[in-house]
């Protein structure tokens, strides 16, 4: 689908590109600067929060609330920065939240891709209806059904740790399993007959025919879940009440209420500063990954 | 063991196959057993305890008590109800189009092969990656009445900027552009929708001598509705699904003056403020109810303004 869409752009770019009137060339280069134009207009409404918020970050205090607003910060510190990472509390909201990442990202991939293969390779009665429940849940948004998890939660007297957040999620997510299923999906039957020949038995050919060649899909789905696991909020602080627990988003909803009554702004970008820079670097890094779970489907939004 | 495992699996004996596809079946239970098992335990369970729930009185600490539909009924007469829906659906009813039609018209231009188109298209998508948490304050840093950068923008072109977060006229409008700022999702779809579009409607109209406009609306618009009405959809469950954004602005209460008291804030206030999880049951299979509705009336209206290929019209 990739290499058929660049095709067809280059295709329809020579088709778009030869309009009658002025010179072909005059006439692109115009439709051309054009674009760029609206495009770098555009681009500082994107990019100028960003940059709003680094600059109160660099600023010390005292020169952040001042008029008129100076995006240069002079002179420069990273004061807040280390008041944030050394003063807080910070740091080990990001160890929580790693850890919570680390834990629902490999959960996902080991459960997900063992359902999705169920799925995907093996026969079985209600196999089509139980599929069907997947993809139904994939809709159900998790308010619906938060207060009574929460009762669950409590139950298990798990309120107030880490566990209680990860927990749902260790036995795969209706929206992972369903893009893994559609990736097995494409994989040639005759892989695993040909290893079943070779005497293979069915986890064999799951776990060393099957799962090295969804290294992509699983990329993916571990870029999605580091992004979902890392900007969760509404979980975490129903299950969450002491503050060695919090994760980043948390913590940042606690500094935005203020250090006696005030909010400081320096301390309060820098530490929003941090908590973007890994979605950010994800962003830039695992481009490819995300195009590819877009691709599927773009539920995530 | 091993003479089962190599004997042909289509053409063996009757009783063979049999056995063989029995085996198959158990082995693709094991395989989905811990999704089942995590449906049962933390999403059908927890579903249909919250449907039970909408119908009893429970706190904290408490068992439940059946008080039959007097939850529903005091919904409908609980004007914070009516108030955080009206509010909700106002949001919606601004920030899903304005989403879009941004989200489109970049998407448009961006599907010019241009140098460095690839690099703006990834700036272009980084809001997407934020969380709400994070989205909310940077906005509130921005929009800050007195020391922020777009009141003072504002104030070189002449415009007295609003109290944007302190006048309750103005605070919604604050969640509207934090969320049409985040348009790179619906954008990153809508490309892919173009870049789909077959080549040769655009090589007919070019020998047609059609321009850019009639191209656009005959060609472009059209065979894109079926992009639209999956991000329309989507857009406006995620929409009414808005929370985080509400949450940090207002410190948690809906305010200035519960102008952001969206659905799921005033949810979260009745379950987890006061703890009465009853009621706040019933609010939120209210919204679930209201969500499916809207989308089945989308979908209802998508055979009046959709078009596929295949149809003949």
């Amino acid at each position: 689908m990739v290499g058929r869409s660049a095709g067809l752009r280059s295709m329809r770019a020579r088709v778009t590109r030869g309009r009658p009137g002025l010179g072909r060339t005059g006439q692109r280069r115009l439709g051309d600067a054009v674009t760029y134009a609206i495009l770098l207009v555009g681009l500082t409404f994107t990019l100028l929060p960003f940059v709003w918020m680094l600059s109160a970050s660099l600023k010390p205090e005292g020169k952040i609330l001042v008029f008129p607003p100076r995006l240069w910060p002079d002179p420069w510190t990273w004061e807040n920065y280390r008041y944030v990472l050394q003063q807080t509390l910070f740091p080990r909201w990001v160890i929580n939240s790693l850890l919570i990442c680390c834990i629902t990202i490999s959960a996902h991939l080991i459960s997900g891709s063992l359902v999705a293969f169920g799925f995907a390779r093996l026969r079985f009665p209600g196999r089509d209806v139980l599929f069907m429940i997947v993809l139904s849940t994939m809709m159900i948004p998790f308010q619906a059904y938060m207060i009574p998890r929460f009762k669950i939660i409590q139950w298990l007297g798990l309120l107030n740790t880490l566990l209680a957040v990860v927990l749902p999620y260790l036995f795969g997510s209706p929206f992972y399993i369903f893009l893994i299923r559609q990736y097995f999906m494409t994989l040639p039957l005759e892989l695993d007959d040909a290893a079943r020949i070779d005497g293979c038995n069915t986890f064999q050919i799951y776990l060393r025919i099957l799962l090295p060649l969804t290294k992509p899909i699983l990329a993916t789905v571990a870029v999605l879940e580091f992004l979902a696991a890392w900007n969760s909020f509404l979980e975490p602080l129903i299950y969450l009440n002491s503050m060695e627990n919090y994760t980043v988003s948390l913590g940042l909803s606690l500094f935005r209420q203020g250090w006696g009554g005030m909010i400081h702004w320096g301390p309060l970008m820098a530490s929003t500063a941090l908590s973007a820079l890994p979605p950010l670097i994800v962003c830039f890094a695992a481009q490819k990954q995300l195009a590819g779970g877009i691709a599927v489907t773009g539920i995530r939004g | 063991m091993s003479a089962t495992i190599t004997a042909p699996r289509q053409r063996g004996g009757f009783r063979l196959r049999l056995t063989n596809r029995q085996r198959e079946a158990v082995e693709g239970y094991i395989c989905v057993s811990p999704w089942f098992f995590g449906f049962l335990i933390f999403t059908a369970g927890p579903m249909l305890a919250a449907l039970g729930l909408s119908f009893t009185e429970l706190r904290l600490n408490t068992m439940p008590k059946f008080v039959g539909f007097s939850n529903y009924a005091a919904m409908a007469k609980d004007p914070l109800f009516w108030h955080s829906l009206a509010v909700t659906v106002r949001y919606t009813a601004v920030s899903v189009p304005l989403r879009l039609v941004l989200a489109l018209a970049v998407a448009l231009l961006m599907t010019r092969s241009l140098r460095g188109i690839f690099a703006l298209r990834t700036v272009y998508y980084l809001p997407a990656v934020l969380g709400g948490v994070p989205i909310a304050l940077l906005w509130m840093w921005v929009l800050r009445d007195d020391y922020g950068i777009l009141n003072y923008l504002l104030g070189v072109v002449g415009i007295h900027g609003p109290r944007w977060l302190d006048d309750p006229s103005w605070a919604p409008w604050s969640l509207v552009m934090m969320s049409a700022w985040n348009f790179g999702m619906p954008m990153v779809i809508f490309i892919a929708g173009l870049q789909n579009i077959p080549a040769q409607f655009y090589e007919a109209a070019a020998i047609d001598g059609a321009g850019a406009w009639p191209r656009l609306r005959h060609i472009t618009l059209p065979l894109l509705t079926p992009t639209t009405l999956f991000l329309l959809v989507s857009q406006v469950i995620a929409s009414f699904q808005v929370f985080d954004i509400a949450f940090i602005i207002s410190r948690g209460d809906g305010g200035p003056v519960r102008s952001t008291l969206v659905y799921l804030l005033y949810f979260y206030r009745q379950g987890f403020g006061y703890f009465r999880f009853g009621y706040a049951s019933a609010l939120v299979l209210v919204l679930l109810l209201i969500i499916l509705a809207l989308t089945a009336l989308i979908f209802r209206s998508s055979s009046l303004w959709v078009f596929y290929e295949s149809e003949v019209r």
